[in-house]
């Protein structure tokens, strides 16, 4: 994950410096939108970047099966929140409401 | 693989057309939205189409290919390729278009609005909170109107709403059907009488071009047909393509033959019929009309009559008496030509779909 940090930023260097969007209509330009989402995904890509990092467990689609290969409810049972600040993205926490259903590992 | 497209493009700001041919490199297994991916990405950045699953689900990528509606990401390249065949890729029909191969669904969607396209549930919640449980052979009923993924394919192709565009059309009447035919819908009889209109059920000219070009089985004129025969036997037949069918039906019984003569009055009425009489001896005249006294009465009428008695007494009216699901089955078993298998054969295939669901049989089985 490391490694994809630095493709990260090495994809968004090569963005900043300016991609072209051959359309210049005015009606369904999906070159512009696909550039647009194309700044976006970059955002996001980074923000899922980070929380992994920081989730040391596996958990349902995060796996980590080299060095966090359970899950880990005593640390990591709660939201990963990412908000931009000044264009890097920022990692918080927020406890998990239990309602109905008890929470509970998932073993097939 | 080198695979040659010919794309028609369209500006909408200054209303231009143009056919533009590429040649690019592509992948064995790509799909025609493939092609396209490729286009835009390498060759020209400016053409538009829709596109978002790729895999048939999403229904964005309805086009034409040579005419005929497709959906871009199930339609292979490769046969085509090799065959060094170069197709013609245009906007759908029907719809108007915006740009490229982008059409304007608002059209589409009005129509789709226009049939209530929710489930208006029709019991009463029990007080205990228990579930309302449905055997799984009343939804098969409804099994191959609810694959339609709105893609616009047939509307496209449809006859009906090219010579009348307030048509309401293939897909939304599948649509309609879907909840017609759900056993937890409670509105039926109101939702055929709303469908009974000028630009109704009655106005599908019977082409089978949706059912032909449906990408997902759909069959929309099948669903079209079980509309009419559900109203019919909901005792709603007041629209002129009821009365019409019902003729059929009556001079086939009596006569054997289609008495013709008589159709015109007993479909459109005496005084528009009147109205024609000028036509009618014209057709007459050249010999296109037998005489309407006496009427010609088959030699085996009685065998005509003895098939209508046999549909009647199997106590099957409305949809139910329509045999379903054939068409679809036997494309999802062989792609598009019919194989050695029978009928019964392709329903006992392993993780086939259900034997559709005949009225009256969950109490035998």
């Amino acid at each position: 994950m490391a490694r994809q940090i630095e493709i990260i930023d090495e994809l968004r260097e090569r963005y900043d410096r300016g991609v072209v969007v051959e359309d210049k209509g005015e009606v369904f330009n999906s070159d512009l939108t696909q550039a647009i989402e194309l700044g976006n995904m970059l955002d996001l890509a980074e923000c899922m970047l980070q929380a992994g990092i920081a989730r040391k467990e596996s958990r349902g689609a995060h796996a980590r099966p080299h060095d966090y290969p359970t899950r880990d409810d005593e640390n990591f049972m709660k939201h990963s929140i990412t908000r931009l600040v000044d264009g890097k993205p920022e990692l918080s926490y927020k406890e998990v409401r239990f309602t109905k259903y008890e929470p509970m590992e998932r073993k097939y | 693989m080198q695979v040659g497209l010919k794309i028609w493009r369209f500006n909408a700001k200054t209303g231009e057309r143009e056919l533009q041919e590429f040649e690019i490199d592509a992948p064995e297994e790509a799909t025609l939205l493939d092609a396209l991916d490729i286009i835009k990405d390498r060759h020209d950045g400016t053409l538009a189409y829709r596109k978002s699953c790729r895999m048939m689900i999403c229904g964005s990528c309805g086009m034409r290919m040579d005419g005929a509606a497709v959906l871009a990401c199930k339609t292979r390249m490769y046969d085509i390729a090799q065959a060094g065949h170069v197709p013609v890729i245009s906007a759908m029909g029907n719809l108007p278009v915006v740009k490229d191969l982008v059409v304007d669904m608002d059209p589409f969607w009005a129509k789709f609005n226009s049939v209530d396209p929710y489930l208006r549930p029709g019991f009463q919640e029990a007080p205990d909170g228990r579930e309302h449980l449905i055997p799984p052979e009343r939804m098969t009923v409804i099994h191959k109107e609810a694959l339609c993924i709105n893609c616009g394919c047939c509307v496209s192709e449809c006859n009906a709403m090219e010579s009348d565009p307030q048509f309401t059309g293939p897909q939304a009447l599948a649509k309609a059907m879907r909840f017609v035919g759900d056993p937890r819908d409670g509105h039926k009889v109101e939702r055929l009488e709303a469908l009974n209109h000028e630009h109704g059920i009655w106005e599908c000219t019977r082409c089978y071009f949706c059912n032909e070009r449906c990408p997902k089985g759909v069959d929309p004129r099948d669903a079209i047909a079980k509309l009419g025969a559900e109203s019919m036997a909901e005792g709603i037949d007041r629209d002129m393509g009821a009365k019409h069918a019902k003729w059929f039906v009556t001079s086939a019984k009596t006569t054997g033959w289609l008495r013709e003569t008589e159709l015109v009055p007993k479909t459109q009425g005496i005084v528009a019929a009147i109205k024609q009489t000028r036509f009618a001896l014209d057709l007459a005249k050249h010999g296109k009309v037998p005489p309407p006294f006496p009427p010609h009465v088959a030699k085996d009428v009685d065998e005509a009559r003895r098939l209508h008695d046999l549909v009647r007494d199997r106590g099957r009216p409305g949809y139910s008496g329509i045999v379903q699901g054939e068409r679809a089955l036997s494309r999802l078993a062989h792609g598009h030509g019919a194989g050695s298998e029978t009928l019964e054969e392709i329903y006992e295939r392993p993780g086939a779909f259900h034997r559709p669901y005949i009225a009256g049989e969950e109490e035998t089985a």
